[in-house]
């Protein structure tokens, strides 16, 4: 009985988390983001001739902007592109899909957590809340704001999460049934195409386990043996590619590393010329110098990420992975991660040591950026975040149990997700459609009906990549891609590449009036974000506006 | 009824605390007047706040040996505050806040050889007094200001609590502040870890008082009108100190008993640790006074 109770509820939950996730996709997030637009591009580029944008066949990375983009998220959207044609359902669903899926897998994979490591310890407390807490676990993160936000977006952590997840589950359940290392194998190598952060996480992840299980693997050898077998198999397109072409594997990570970044050189540097002629150089470089700096650097945007702003006030400051007004846990949810720590930490449960580690692997890549606190990067760390709050749940409710208690935490979260609500499905779409890149769309929309009656159209690249809106919005056929478009690989200062133009239409990187105003002929039509300044030539014709009221783009007819 | 004055019988913890006086004293007092500049009268606006600083260490030293009954812990927490960078910081100012913490640890350590809770009510408002003296520009002896806001509040609650204030930039007293510093040294972050990690589960009824004062301070801070600019949360450092010597007591723990891998590991870790320490001295006495010479009019301020 307690056993159909126990699926009643994980069905219920299940239910919470498909209807958040599934959902109106075509509206909350507001628009589709243009990496989503290019995977969903890419994808249907794939589909139709098995080549990617750049007539590459089959590509085990997807190049995009010149970020390279891990692909397995974009090839999970080939078949819901067939299906529900080239727009934002064909390019969300998966994302939304293996989101909802990885709460269920979490009820699993915590309870597989709890039987194995709580063994060591013989805590016979949480045994026997082993399936209350895998079920809060799994609810929390059915409602948490962190992964119902990356859940929705197609922007590669929801499936990087599910296979991760996967990956150790299956592991676990490896040490007692061998066959499922087999899964394991294939999930691990999965994660690696997944998303960039998973080739640091993952040969780590594994090692530990290894480490942590090593006298039970040696028992199933062959099995282990065959299982790593077939991941390096799985690994080997992957690694045939980077022999040619590094950035395959590299890729987005150089560019958002801090050694591609000079401030920690620069202020080496500097250090070093305030010290002046009066110190001896060797000296100046023993209290001054790049390891020390970026040692510390590291350290420091590695502890940004507990940073209570960034968890529980402000969120990730870029902006489609930011929910306005909050962070991207609920404030409570605070209050309980310390609980369940404090319990763990009193009774030096071998747990502890196993969530400080899963949460110390998931934040060393963001760690290794310059663009920290991140929330994307270090998504993997919502599981036993999730975990250490469904203890601190448990641990309170356990302690003189009254109702009292019970009536008084549903009541907190259910403020904490009405306030998320209202910021997400409300304030977002309303006042932030810009983070987004709202407004393409609409945009060749309108162009569509005008472009006959010009000979070109000129639209500012300055904040956006405008060319994949162009070619997502009207299907261009991929076989003709190449023959009209014109690219500039040359990287820069963030580290993409830019298309110049696509047949009539020109996309300036750095268009500026002055420079560039007097160039344009006339019988030419100019787009240009509200920031942007035009000249008397230029005869405003259109708006494109935001759902705020704001202006997105202005559109002007060249008159000369 | 006074319960116990002979509280240093042994004469080795007595040589060593001489030595921590000692180490503390030639941290705090040479070049006091000019190291951070200063005008024409600095050294007499620093010295009672110089001395305040050593007292406050001798007394925390003594504080812990009391309380704890623990020489060592009370020694290694002693000279973990001698060399705080911000214990330091504040001690070669003119510091109110500084004065004022040493006030308030004397009257915890009073408070152990006093029984009578009338006595002990005595002290506690005697103190009060001259604090309020010493130190009369604190936020709460003037409750005229707008407090901040609850997003306000919390978001400074976090700040004062992040790893970016404490080790990175401590930038609650901006003019004259170190400010790209923090509070404590990187290195000494392991060290707070494992002593968190070391007092939790000893945590009971006793140390509630504790605990209390350590969240009274946290939260009068954050509400600090004038925030960031709060010298209260200062009066965390003895907090800092003890839980760093927990860390550092564990760690020669494992220096002496761990295998052969750990004890490199320690000993890196430990020349880190020593080679941060000289790295704050040069930053302190090079860079930080180039940075007081070009920004302050220091001739013209108590400073």
């Amino acid at each position: 009985m307690k056993y159909k109770a126990d699926f009643f509820y994980l069905f219920i939950i299940i239910l919470i988390a498909a209807s958040l996730r599934l959902l109106f996709l075509d509206r909350f997030p507001p628009s589709l983001y243009s990496d989503e637009v290019s995977q969903g591009y890419n994808a249907y580029s794939i589909l139709k001739t098995g080549k990617d944008e750049f007539g590459t066949l089959l590509p085990v990375s997807i190049r995009s902007f010149g970020d390279w983009k891990p692909p397995l998220s974009t090839y999970l959207m080939i078949p819901f592109i067939k299906i529900f044609g080239l727009n934002v359902w064909g390019i969300r669903l998966p994302s939304a899909i293996l989101g909802t899926l990885t709460v269920l897998l979490t009820y699993y994979l915590i309870a597989e957590i709890i039987t194995i490591l709580s063994d060591i310890d013989r805590d016979e407390w949480l045994l026997k809340k082993k399936k209350f807490i895998s079920l809060l676990t799994a609810l929390f993160l059915a409602v948490s704001p962190w992964h119902i936000l990356q859940s929705r977006a197609s922007m590669l952590t929801g499936v990087e999460l599910f296979f991760f997840c996967l990956a150790i589950w299956s592991f676990l359940r490896g040490l007692s049934q061998k066959n499922w290392w087999y899964l394991s194998s294939v999930s691990w190598i999965l994660a690696i195409y997944s998303y960039y952060a998973m080739r640091l996480i993952v040969p780590l992840f594994l090692g530990l386990l290894i480490i942590l299980f090593h006298k039970k693997i040696k028992k199933k050898k062959k099995a282990a043996f065959f299982a790593a077998i077939l991941g390096l198999i799985l690994l080997f397109p992957l690694f045939i590619v980077f022999l040619s072409n590094n950035n395959v594997l590299f890729g987005r990570a150089k560019t958002v590393s801090i050694f591609y970044d000079k401030g920690v050189a620069l202020t080496v540097w500097d250090l070093i010329a305030q010290d002046g002629i009066n110190m001896p150089s060797k000296l100046a470089q023993f209290y001054h110098n790049k390891p020390y700096h970026y040692v510390i650097d590291i350290v420091r945007r590695f502890f940004q990420h507990f940073d209570g702003k960034f968890l529980f006030i402000i969120g990730d400051q870029q902006p489609p992975f930011q929910i306005p007004n909050m962070g991207i846990l609920y404030l409570i949810d605070g209050v309980f991660i310390i609980t369940g720590l404090i319990y763990l930490i009193r009774r030096k449960s071998s747990l502890i040591v196993f969530l400080a580690i899963w949460i110390t692997l998931s934040i060393l890549p963001a760690a290794l950026t310059f663009m920290t606190p991140a929330a994307n990067r270090t998504f993997t760390m919502i599981i036993p975040l999730m975990f250490l709050n469904s203890i601190g749940v448990a641990v309170l409710i356990s302690k003189n149990r009254g109702i009292l208690k019970i009536i008084v935490v549903i009541l907190l979260y259910f403020i904490s997700f009405s306030y998320f609500g209202n910021n997400y499905f409300v304030k977002l779409p309303k006042n932030n459609a810009n983070w987004w890149h709202y407004g393409y769309k609409e945009l060749y929309e309108y162009l569509k009906t005008q472009e006959d009656n010009y000979s070109n159209i000129y639209i500012s690249a300055k904040t956006g990549v405008p060319y994949i809106f162009l070619l997502f919005n009207r299907q261009i056929n991929p076989n003709i891609i190449n023959s009209k478009i014109h690219r500039n690989l040359t990287l820069d200062e963030f580290g993409f590449e830019h298309v110049d133009s696509f047949d009539k239409y020109r996309f300036p990187r750095y268009f500026s009036w002055e420079k560039d105003g007097e160039h344009l002929s006339s019988n030419t039509l100019l787009v240009l974000t509200a920031e942007e300044i035009s000249g008397p030539s230029a005869k405003e014709i259109h708006q494109i506006k935001y759902p705020n009221g704001g202006i997105a783009f202005r559109i002007y007819q060249i008159e000369k | 009824m006074i319960n116990n004055l002979k509280i240093i019988k042994n004469k080795k913890f007595l040589l060593q605390l001489v030595l921590i006086i000692v180490i503390t004293s030639l941290i705090r007092i040479p070049y006091l007047g000019t190291i951070p500049p200063g005008n024409v009268n600095a050294l007499w606006h620093r010295l009672p706040t110089a001395l305040s600083g050593i007292l406050s260490i001798i007394i925390f030293t003594l504080i812990i040996k009391v309380k704890l009954k623990n020489n060592q812990l009370a020694l290694i927490s002693g000279l973990m505050l001698a060399l705080m960078p911000w214990h330091i910081e504040q001690s070669r100012i003119f510091s109110p806040v500084m004065i004022a913490s040493m006030v308030l640890l004397m009257t915890v350590l009073l408070w152990n050889f006093v029984y009578f809770k009338q006595y002990k009510f005595l002290i506690a408002v005697c103190a009060l007094i001259i604090i309020y003296f010493v130190y009369p520009s604190f936020w709460l002896f003037k409750l005229q200001y707008t407090l901040p806001n609850i997003s306000n509040y919390l978001s400074n609650i976090f700040k004062l609590t992040s790893v970016e204030f404490l080790f990175y930039k401590n930038d609650s007293f901006w003019l004259g502040g170190f400010r790209t510093i923090g509070t404590m040294l990187i290195s000494t972050l392991p060290l707070l870890i494992i002593g968190i990690y070391q007092i939790m589960p000893k945590l009971n009824n006793k140390s509630r008082p504790f605990i209390v004062i350590f969240f009274a301070i946290l939260l009068i801070s954050a509400a600090n009108p004038f925030f960031p600019e709060e010298k209260e949360f200062f009066l965390i450092y003895p907090y800092l100190a003890l839980l760093s010597g927990f860390g550092v007591i564990k760690v020669f723990e494992q220096l002496k008993s761990s295998n052969r891998i750990n004890k490199i590991v320690i000993i890196v870790y430990l020349i880190v640790l020593s080679y941060e320490h000289v790295w704050f001295f040069h930053m302190y006495s090079i860079h930080y006074q180039n940075r007081i010479k070009n920004e302050i009019n220091f001739k013209n301020i108590n400073f």
